[in-house]
């Protein structure tokens, strides 16, 4: 498969007065047209960081190293002037929290219309025309474009940030933890939706949650990260069924499965490093239950353990999988 | 048809609360009468007929003394508020008087509304050194007793009813510039603006599609509340003699001259022109106690369900 988003290194520095925290220290992947590629991970590992970074709309006082290439351009360099012409045609994102990243005093109409407007120079009514059709393409009533944000239910308004994000056809969508915020059916819907988009429109995803049986669900590869590095990537079936780096398995162990009895539920002693700076050697090594001398000392380099599956670990070889658990 | 219900949904928005809200019925009731006599009894800007004396509204020339009258009558059939030192008809000036005080506060309100929240817009929007200029600016000014600097700003120009509203508007500009900034700093950290500077609106828009409507709801609030202090205002400056020259009908002035004979029992003098100021000021007092209160997210949220 063709390479439509390749990102080599990157890495997001936060400057703070008193500190610097390196919020992702240097991470690569690729995502192929067409492929949902899945980030994993918990709370401030740096997924989100790394999406906006890729989206260019970190704060000022975040520095940004690496590269990303996307349809042959690399972008992290690129003159705002420029990037602003990428951005939300090539490259657009859902964000995470709906009802917030909706003008409360705007209508959706107005809201879906204005990247149409901004960047493909419609004008209002036609605008407006081609927003209906959006919003019927994310299964709203286009009778609806008169609303407000109040007056749409979460679900909705999460389709409606989503028709947004779509409306100038990108070839990549960044979609960051969409459904957090919703009720296990409305979620379901919205996978369905994302998925639907995906086989219409040619639409690569990169889909950020910290939900591994969500991620399942949609996406072809998963990458999990853990304090603002990529610990193991690896196609689904794989990584569920032969997950090498203890963190990914004890995530796996922290996932409750319907239909298996007996098995307690596990969960990970401790909490992530502070990252500013971050610890020599391995991040994970504090918590890791199998951490050997090399771990506090040497950052672990990803290395291909089989074809399409990354692991960063010193010891993946020694600790034999725990086949179908 | 979608479309035009779009673009007229603000108008029904705007109608709605007034079915169920009484407090913003009563208030809307006051000041409208307010307005409505200050339009029929105020000025004419007819020279040979300047207060609309031959519709007998008001039934007297609010400015002029008549020699028949007695003085210091009390209030009667034939003077209905009485008559004061100058024989003058109380009656008259009373509801002509209500003009003066309307026009100076909706024109100062409105001008450092205007003033106001557009320097807080780019104040809060642009930050930097821009925004540290203009905020000690407002500060020095908004330091200064109000009334002082009004009656100074007045006494540099001239009494009259335009440095009135100039002086008052200036009095004002601080209040509103403080609260649009800080609505600004609030609103442009919200992700749906961060959103739009994603989706690539320039700043002009992100300022003023996104930013500026999300701080309307505060100036709202603030400039119904005062708008009753504005009216206060201008009746305390006409009260120290920098309103409208005399002869002309003011409430404020009217008080000023009747206190003098309040001692002797002459009450008539200054109650009603005081029930007048009391009566408009309540009015919009409640139009902004009705304002804030439908303005509130909470409310809203909770009418929405």
């Amino acid at each position: 498969m063709a390479e439509l988003l390749g990102v080599r290194d990157l890495r997001v520095t936060y400057r703070t007065p008193s500190a610097a925290v390196e919020a992702v220290g240097g991470i690569s992947f690729s995502l192929s047209r067409g492929e949902v590629l899945g980030l994993a991970g918990e709370s401030g590992c740096g997924k989100t960081s790394a999406a906006a970074a890729i989206m260019r709309i970190l704060p000022a006082t975040a520095e940004i190293g690496g590269e990303a290439i996307l349809e042959g351009v690399e972008i992290l360099g690129l003159p705002e002037e420029e990037m602003s012409r990428i951005r939300w045609r090539r490259i657009a994102m859902v964000f995470q929290n709906a009802q917030e990243a909706l003008n409360p005093t705007k209508t959706i109409g107005y809201q879906i219309a204005e990247p149409l407007q901004v960047h493909l120079g419609y004008p209002r009514r036609k605008a407006l025309q081609e927003a209906g059709a959006l919003l019927e393409r994310v299964r709203i009533d286009p009778k609806r474009l008169g609303d407000y944000p109040h007056q749409l239910s979460g679900g909705m308004r999460q389709r409606a940030v989503i028709a947004m994000a779509i409306a100038c056809h990108p070839a990549v969508l960044i979609a960051d933890e969409p459904t957090t915020a919703l009720d296990v059916m409305v979620q379901a819907q919205i996978i369905e939706l994302l998925k639907d988009l995906r086989a219409d429109y040619g639409l690569s995803l990169i889909y950020i949650s910290h939900d591994l049986l969500l991620l399942s669900e949609i996406c072809d590869r998963i990458a999990v990260m853990y304090a603002g590095l990529i610990a193991e990537v690896a196609p689904t079936a794989e990584l569920f069924g032969n997950p090498l780096h203890p963190y990914t398995r004890k995530l796996l162990g922290a996932v409750t499965r319907l239909g298996v009895r007996g098995r307690r539920l596990e969960t990970i002693p401790g909490s992530p490093p502070r990252l500013a700076p971050p610890p020599p050697g391995c991040r994970f090594a504090s918590r890791c239950h199998r951490a050997t001398g090399i771990c506090g000392e040497a950052l672990p380099e990803p290395e291909w353990a089989r074809e399409g599956h990354m692991v960063a670990c010193h010891n993946w070889r020694d600790d034999a999988p725990p086949r179908g658990a | 048809m979608q479309v035009t219900r779009f673009l007229f949904s603000p108008i029904f928005k705007l109608l709605r609360p007034l079915k169920r809200h009484r407090l913003l019925q009563i208030g809307l009731a006051i000041v409208a009468a307010h307005i409505i006599m200050a339009i029929i009894c105020g000025p004419t800007g007819n020279p040979d007929d300047p207060y609309g004396i031959t519709r007998r509204i008001p039934p007297y020339d609010p400015t002029k003394s008549y020699r028949e009258f007695p003085r210091l009558a009390p209030p009667s059939a034939e003077h209905w508020m009485g008559t004061d030192h100058l024989q003058r008809d109380v009656f008259s000036r009373v509801i002509s008087g209500g003009w003066a005080p309307i026009v100076v506060a909706f024109s100062s309100i409105a001008i450092s509304l205007t003033i106001g929240s557009i320097l807080g817009w780019i104040s809060g929007f642009a930050g930097g050194l821009l925004d540290r200029v203009l905020s000690l600016t407002m500060d020095a000014i908004y330091s200064f007793p109000s009334m002082i600097l009004a009656i100074a700003l007045v006494a540099v120009m001239q009494p009259g009813l335009v440095p009135m509203i100039m002086a008052i508007a200036v009095v004002y500009v601080p209040t509103y510039f403080r609260v649009t900034r800080a609505e600004v700093l609030q609103v442009r950290e919200q992700t749906f603006v961060e959103a739009a500077r994603a989706v690539g609106a320039p700043w002009r828009r992100i300022l003023l599609r996104h930013i500026a409507p999300n701080t309307v709801n505060a100036i709202m609030a603030v400039s119904s509340f005062n708008i009753a202090d504005a009216i206060l205002t201008e009746a305390a400056m006409s009260f120290l003699g920098y309103g409208l020259p005399p002869p002309a009908p003011d409430w404020g002035f009217d008080i000023q001259n009747g206190q003098r004979f309040l001692q002797a029992g002459y009450w008539w003098l200054i109650t009603f022109p005081g029930l007048m100021i009391l009566s408009l000021s309540l009015g919009f007092g409640l139009i902004g106690e009705a304002v804030s209160d439908l303005l509130n997210p909470k409310r809203r949220r909770k009418k929405v369900g």
